[in-house]
């Protein structure tokens, strides 16, 4: 067999193996579109999701919660007569893709209804598609304040706040002690990240104007890779209370760092890093005793469905919700309460209705201003015995013990 | 012939039609169809594709790979919210103006890797990008730092669904293919692809490559500028992360590979195979799935072009057409090509004439080490305004390098350069052929991605920005051209590439070539080398001619009967230092020289020199 003649024969080879590729895709693609069946009997609800990409952990979740809300809404009888089934895609974390994803959603699929997405990156142009298209458009995340600051009428988040409202309830909790216990010095760091750094910056402007000096703050880069440096310059100024925006794995990143340096402020705040359940185990020990943080949802929240959406989820998906869970199931109650109220999918009357309306939610009651913002405030968590407990406001708190001051830490 | 003319006549307005059949689907579409899912395909297609040929004037004509395209986007974009966030412009005014920046910004990274090429390039480019991304994410007052900066949604009625938005990028589309097209039919075109094939030689025969590279870097990012300022605009939020995205330039540059590097429709059909397979994966296979099966899809896509189609779509299909039309065409040059042998060339202009009296090129005490050794120390010699200047010595004694002192491939450490008593040491190698240098290397270096008779009208004569844009090769310049050739005995071969034509040949196109500088000092080096005792005849008698319009010539040789029978004066170089001056005559009986050379005086050929 001369060169040629192989090349030819590869070619061929790779190029049926393609082929295949491309049948079993479609194969399986025809098996994926009956499960989420755009038949009439049913009413379908469009959604894109990053299912793969840079945050695809978290949006499995997401995605899980929208199934549990569907198949709560279908066993009490579904919407309007109908059977609820979701027409979910993937936009891979891409701006570009979640763009072309409503629009197929809405000028392909022709869906009724819609639900949002994930990030405020991806609902920010998303949430633009839907508002141009004259859809209802209920985001389960998405709280950087500047996406409600384009006279959107169809745009509501499904969460008790913005994060421009995270601070408020640790704030309250710091002003109503007595002068002698409140820390006279705070340090400030931040991932450079939208849900973080506006929040942590709204955290220093409140404390200053309460008299507590700042003596540190520093924003860093989300690829920041060692905090070593960022918490023995925070030692150094000997801060009494330490605000953290922690996004992620930066927050476990740093107390790891402040438990070499054995550097123990009196308060330690971190904005979402301790609200994921795996948090206590990774700063080892009882480490965790005594950090407070701001969550939008509580397992142990006394809210009307609560109880039920944790059991149900932790049955049908073998592992116990979170917050991201808790978001999209409730930006589905939310979307469900609206059609229930009007009776018909014309979607302005639906917007309108939600203006003017409270919804009961697992999150609480969430009512909304004329940009979509919802006027509630998040809660004030610390946890305590690895268990974190929900502090404030009173009617929602799980323990009335508070921690305070953070117990040094255990080496 | 003029069958054949009148074929390509045909083929030419069959492509114009469906062109314009292509254009007009395109701009019918949005008014025919309601379907925003496919306008929007469509929309991301046309961005793909901007950024794809913007890329390709650099990429593809010039050879200089860029990961960081997505700079021009951001810059395009930032510009653009920035005007229409807090000064209030129309939001296409701000795309336009985005381009501007782009633009701006190209030149001033031009400027920045005027010294770079290949991998460091890639490297600067790439940095480049991040750099911008960094000021973007940190810069807040400004650019709203990681939160974003919000863009206003479009003001017009809902009924014209994304028309703007579609019609502006179809129209940066189309303009960015014309420009390609103008480019490639351009001086500046013909330029970029000698550089591409080889930059030194380029800048040997006047090309100011600095000057063509950044032209090719700003006019492509200014379209992706523009497209950068809409895309904003119609994603209607701009993040560094989002703009600044190195995923967004690696699939530019994915798209014009696919298509087809360095031609025009290549990098469009890319972007038109690509975004829409991308978009197929994510919303028709797979649904939760979808971004394993993209995976694979773009993985699948990626093998297959590397191993099978490594020029792109165009090129491989166009050489599988083209392959049996260009045998025939050979056979019928290499026919054709035994007659015309004479050598009356008439090339010289008024400088060859003018350059009549005293010395041609003057150089004194230049001296270049390379560590320890000295290659070239202390060197004077002369070559007489007129005369044919031979220069011979030993291998590794200098006289390449000699050559490359003399025509600024290499600085010397010290001395001085004179051409037609104008100092040119300190000048550009471009300024150097500008002035009237010229020089054939020992191994013959052409242009391969030009054909024959481009290779000859390629060198530049004098930097000027107008004659960048003047059409690849005026009729008048061809018809010259075909003469030279023609005189060569190389006319049949005009219009097929240099790397069908044998070493010798080779070696005639390369000096045809040069002679388009109009020289005042043709440097040659070893032009008889390794080619047929014809081919040298036919050598020997091109120099006499030339000699006889008054062009200089310094001739670097082995073969000492040629040497021995064109050249007036000699120079002997032996470790870098020139030993003696004279005739062969002369030389032959001088003891260093022989000894230095040879080390023994029969291999002089004296028998053959008075022939």
């Amino acid at each position: 067999m001369n060169i040629r003649q192989r090349r030819r024969l590869l070619f061929a080879a790779a190029l049926s193996s393609a082929v295949l590729l491309a049948a079993s895709a479609c194969s399986t693609s025809a098996g994926s579109a009956s499960s989420s069946a755009n038949a009439s009997d049913s009413l379908v609800v469009g959604m894109s999701l990053p299912l793969s990409g840079a945050v695809a952990d978290v949006a499995k979740a997401g995605y899980q919660g929208y199934q549990q809300w569907a198949a709560d809404v279908n066993a009490s009888g579904g919407l309007l007569g109908k059977q609820v089934s979701l027409d979910v895609l993937d936009d891979g974390f891409d701006e570009n893709a979640v763009v072309a994803n409503y629009n197929k959603l809405i000028s392909q699929d022709k869906v009724p209804l819609l639900l949002g997405t994930f990030s405020s990156l991806l609902n920010a142009p998303a949430s633009a598609v839907a508002e141009r298209q004259n859809m209802l458009y209920v985001e389960p995340s998405g709280g950087n304040s500047d996406l409600f600051t384009r006279g959107f009428t169809k745009l509501f988040l499904a969460q008790p706040a913005t994060t421009d409202a995270l601070p408020d309830r640790f704030v309250q909790y710091i002003t109503a002690l007595p002068a002698s216990e409140r820390p006279m010095t705070a340090a400030y760091v931040t991932q450079d990240d939208p849900s973080a750094a506006p929040a942590v910056d709204i955290f220093r402007q409140k404390f200053e104007a309460l008299g507590i000096r700042t003596v540190y703050n520093q924003t860093y880069s989300p690829t920041t890779a060692t905090f070593d440096p960022i918490a023995s310059a925070v030692a150094q100024s000997a801060p009494q209370m330490i605000i953290q925006g922690a996004v992620t794995d930066d927050g476990v990143q740093f107390v790891r760092s402040l438990e070499k340096l054995n550097y123990n402020p009196k308060f330690f705040f971190q904005t979402q890093a301790p609200a994921d359940p795996a948090f206590p185990a990774a700063v080892g020990g009882s480490n965790s005793d005594g950090i407070f943080t701001a969550v939008g949802w509580s397992p142990n929240a006394k809210y009307a469905g609560n109880a039920d959406f944790v059991t149900g989820y932790t049955q049908k998906f073998g592992e116990a919700p979170s917050e991201d869970a808790a978001n999209s199931y409730t930006a589905g109650q939310v979307l469900e309460a609206a059609v229930k109220a009007v009776g018909s999918l014309d979607q302005t009357a639906l917007a309108n209705w939600l203006h003017a309306n409270t919804v009961q939610t697992i999150v609480g009651p969430l009512k909304w201003d004329a940009t979509g913002v919802p006027d509630g405030t998040l809660l004030l968590g610390q946890l305590q015995g690895n268990v974190l407990q929900i502090t404030l406001p009173e009617e929602a708190a799980t323990t009335t013990t508070v921690i305070s001051p953070k117990p040094a830490w255990q080496q | 012939m003029k069958r054949a003319l009148l074929r390509g006549s045909a083929k030419r307005s069959s492509r114009l039609l469906a062109l314009l059949i292509g254009v007009l689907a395109l701009a019918a579409y949005p008014v025919l169809s309601d379907n925003l899912y496919v306008q929007n395909m469509l929309i991301l297609t046309f961005i793909l594709a901007i950024g794809a040929s913007g890329w390709n004037i650099m990429g593809g004509y010039a050879g200089y790979i860029s990961l960081g395209s997505s700079l021009f986007t951001g810059l395009g974009a930032y510009t653009a919210g920035i005007l229409v966030a807090d000064f209030g412009v129309p939001p296409f005014i701000g795309c336009l103006v985005g381009g501007v920046t782009a633009g701006v910004a190209a030149a001033l990274l031009s400027l920045v890797t005027r010294r770079t090429r290949g991998m460091y390039f890639v490297i600067v480019t790439f940095a480049a990008l991040q750099l911008f991304g960094l000021i973007a994410r940190n810069w807040k007052s400004v650019t709203g730092g990681s939160s974003g900066l919000a863009m206003p949604l479009p003001m017009w009625n809902i009924a014209y669904q994304d028309w703007p938005f579609y019609y502006s990028l179809l129209v940066v589309l189309l303009a960015a293919i014309a420009v390609s097209v103008l480019i490639r039919r351009s001086k500046l075109g013909t330029g970029l692809f000698a550089i591409k094939d080889d930059e030194d030689k380029a800048s040997g025969i006047g090309i100011n490559a600095a000057a063509y590279k950044m032209i090719a870097f700003v006019l492509g990012s200014i379209f992706i500028g523009v497209a950068g300022g809409i895309y904003a605009y119609y994603i209607s939020f701009i993040t560094p992360a989002g703009m600044f995205d190195i995923v967004a330039s690696v699939l530019m540059v994915l798209a014009a590979l696919l298509g087809g590097r360095g031609t025009i429709w290549g990098p469009v059909l890319g972007a038109f195979i690509i975004e829409p397979l991308s978009e197929l994966t994510t919303t028709s296979f797979g649904g939760p799935n979808a971004g394993s099966f993209r995976l694979l899809f773009f993985a699948g896509i990626l093998v297959l072009v590397v191993l099978f189609l490594p020029k792109g779509l165009i090129p491989s299909i166009s050489e599988a057409l083209h392959n049996t039309a260009r045998m025939g065409a050979l056979r019928i040059a290499r026919g054709s090509s035994s007659s015309g042998a004479s050598a009356r060339t008439q090339v010289a202009g008024e400088r060859g004439a003018s350059a009549m009296a005293g010395d041609a090129l003057k150089v004194s005490g230049l001296t270049k080490s390379f560590g320890g050794v000295k290659a070239v120390n202390d060197v004077s010699l002369r070559v007489g305004a007129g005369s044919v200047t031979g220069l011979i010595g030993p291998n590794g004694s200098g006289k390449t390098t000699l050559f490359n002192l003399i025509d600024g491939t290499v600085t010397p450490k010290a001395g001085t350069v004179a051409l037609a008593g104008t100092s040119i040491e300190r000048a550009s190698r471009a300024r150097r052929a500008h002035a009237g240098l010229a020089r054939t290397y020992q191994l013959p270096r052409l242009f391969d991605s030009l054909s024959v008779i481009e290779n000859v009208v390629a060198p530049e004569r004098r930097f000027s920005l107008t004659r960048l844009f003047l059409p690849r090769m005026s009729g008048d310049e061809r018809d010259q051209a075909l003469d030279v050739l023609a005189q060569f005995g190389l006319a049949g071969f005009a219009d097929i590439s240099p790397s069908d034509l044998s070493y010798g040949q080779r070696k005639l196109v390369e000096l045809a070539q040069i002679l388009s500088l109009d020289p005042v000092l043709v440097m040659l080096d070893e032009p008889a080398a390794g080619i047929s005792p014809a081919l040298t005849e036919r050598l020997t008698a091109i120099i006499r001619n030339l000699n006889g319009q008054g062009i200089a010539i310094l001739l670097v040789e082995h073969d000492l009967a040629f040497i021995a029978e064109l050249c007036d004066n000699v120079f002997v170089m032996a470790d870098g230092e020139v030993v003696a001056e004279g005739t062969v005559a002369e030389l032959t009986g001088n003891a260093v020289v022989v000894d230095a050379y040879l080390g023994e005086p029969a291999a002089l050929g004296i028998g053959k020199v008075k022939s």
